[in-house]
């Protein structure tokens, strides 16, 4: 059976024109189905997850972001069978939404038809088709938001945002009112103008420090080059320009194995690595932030 | 009426020095609506609307007069939280929005009709899923008052004339038979001079002189007391419930 899918991408930061895959609709010719990054609370992951897709300057906007996923849940469930018009909708959505939403045609995939005997006959004639048709839908839906979303070469692994998580509690960093998420930082360089640049952790205070992230394990080495890479111009730019000293730089990642154990050195000179798996981690990153406090350097 | 509008917030800046309060400053997200070929007498149309509903208490977004180039120029301000904008509300979701927000929408239906607004469609935001954030609050009104005719004269003659103009609504067949005519019992019941305030600038605004600005006032003030009459002479397009 064929469904063709959509990816729902939305922008971050528009100055950066960052976007990240938040969403994918899956359809056949008579059902449609959508699934978003949602925060739901009874879920530790899920709220990672969610706090990761919107930016932390956004977090007054949640409720917002909860009706746009109630439109495209709205939209989807109206879904008739008629695709153009229902590319239609989706389109106008997009052009009301201010250039913050995206809907891109992601392509059609053949599913199997594997359902289990038990579905076809607890369900009435009328409902059978419906009922048949769902199963697979869902299922596609499910592995394409596990590939696209949760998968995307944009997000690190959702295990991985676990562990920095725990590392930022269990270190009290979190509890500090210096504690800032998801900042954006206007950088400006003798010589090299002026250059936008991200911490996804930032700790204010007597001396400043500002964390990237870097994955390794489980990555592609593309999506590792660039994590290394963007690290290394932020803390070359934030030195440079004397937002950080080169103690205030800090790159939280999981242990390198093999060739990215070459990659991870090249942190040696220019960051304070902090190993997520490692039991000490809460304490370095504890004394780190309290010589910062104390502005030791 | 239930429901505060909240508007989308771009940036906040320093705070101010000698405010008590803290205030800072910032800026805010606004849509910019111009005088044009479109809506010969948009910014006039816009700015009254506006007025006219904070009296009516109607649930419009804010909006202001600035100067943008080299004219005037109507800046709603964008409804939604920090940072996101509020989407538009879906043609299958207007059950439920009438639903929710009765008096909210007999308000807009009753507006709508008083100010020949025929161009409701989808402008309006409202909040569906978030019970601690109730919100319903409409936007751009370019073709009322003025621009509801194709030319000036005749939508004063429309207006004036008791027509319903606004032949098709989102929330016809949806709207509280009763509560639409609260709504136009209240605004019948506005003091002409707040009407005519309303209306009159003291100025020139684009092409819209302070004379005709008093006869928009003068027409409105005629045309809000046939309103109620107009629920039953239009009871078959209105469709109230």
């Amino acid at each position: 059976m064929q469904v063709r899918y959509r990816l729902i991408q939305f922008c971050v930061d528009p100055g950066r024109q960052e976007w990240r895959n938040v969403g994918v609709i899956v359809f056949s010719e008579r059902a449609a189905m959508v699934r978003l990054v949602d925060e739901d609370l009874s879920v530790p992951d899920e709220r990672i997850l969610f706090r990761q897709f919107l930016p932390e300057r956004m977090s007054e906007s949640s409720w917002v972001y909860a009706e746009w996923i109630d439109r495209w849940t709205s939209v989807v469930r109206a879904f008739d069978g008629d695709e153009s018009r229902f590319d239609a909708e989706i389109k106008r959505i997009e052009e009301v939404s201010g250039g913050q939403w995206s809907v891109t045609h992601g392509g059609d995939i053949d599913i199997p038809l594997d359902i289990p005997p038990q579905t076809r006959i607890e369900i009435g004639n009328e409902w059978a088709w419906r009922g048949y048709a769902q199963i697979p839908i869902h299922r596609a839906m499910n592995d394409l938001f596990d590939e696209l979303v949760l998968g995307s070469e944009q997000m690190p692994p959702l295990r991985f945002l676990h562990a920095v998580e725990r590392l930022l509690g269990f270190s009290e960093i979190t509890y500090s009112d210096d504690f800032k998420r998801d900042e954006t930082v206007a950088i400006a360089v003798a010589g090299q103008g002026e250059s936008f640049v991200h911490f996804p952790y930032l700790m204010e205070g007597t001396r400043r420090i500002g964390f990237k992230m870097a994955c390794f394990q489980g990555q592609r080495w593309g999506a590792a080059v660039s994590s290394v890479n963007d690290a290394l111009f932020t803390f070359d730019m934030a030195v440079k320009s004397q937002f950080l000293t080169r103690q205030g730089c800090v790159v939280l990642s999981d242990t390198p194995t093999g060739h990215f154990e070459d990659l991870a050195a090249g942190f040696a000179m220019n960051a304070i690595r902090i190993d997520v798996n490692d039991p000490r981690a809460s304490e370095v990153l504890y004394r780190l932030i309290s010589e910062a406090d104390n502005g030791i350097d | 009426m239930n429901g505060v509008t909240t508007y989308t917030v771009r940036r906040l800046g320093k705070m101010k020095p000698n405010g008590v309060t803290g205030p800072l400053t910032g800026t805010m997200n606004a849509i910019f609506k111009f005088d044009g070929a479109e809506s010969e007498h948009c910014v006039y149309n816009e700015l009254v609307a506006v007025r006219l509903a904070q009296t009516l208490h109607i649930p419009i977004a804010a909006g202001v007069l600035t100067v943008a180039g080299a004219s005037h120029a109507f800046a709603s301000l964008e409804v939604g939280g920090p940072g996101l904008f509020l989407p538009d509300a879906l043609e299958v979701q207007w059950p439920k929005i009438a639903e929710r927000y009765p008096d909210a929408v007999a308000a807009l239906v009753a507006f709508d009709i008083f100010i020949g607004n025929e161009d409701r469609a989808r402008n309006f935001k409202v909040s569906l899923i978030t019970p601690h954030v109730p919100l319903f609050s409409g936007f751009d009104h370019s073709h009322a008052l003025l621009g509801s005719a194709e030319t000036t004269a005749g939508s004063i003659g429309k207006l004036r004339g008791g027509f319903l103009i606004a032949k098709a609504h989102p929330f016809y067949g949806l709207v509280s038979r009763d509560l639409l005519a609260d709504w136009f019992y209240r605004i019948g019941k506005t003091p002409d001079t707040q009407v005519m305030e309303c209306c009159v600038l003291g100025r020139t605004i684009g092409k819209v002189t302070e004379e005709m600005q008093k006869k928009l006032g003068a027409t409105l003030n005629e045309r809000k007391k046939m309103l109620k009459q107009m629920i039953k002479s239009y009871a078959s397009i209105i469709r109230p419930t």
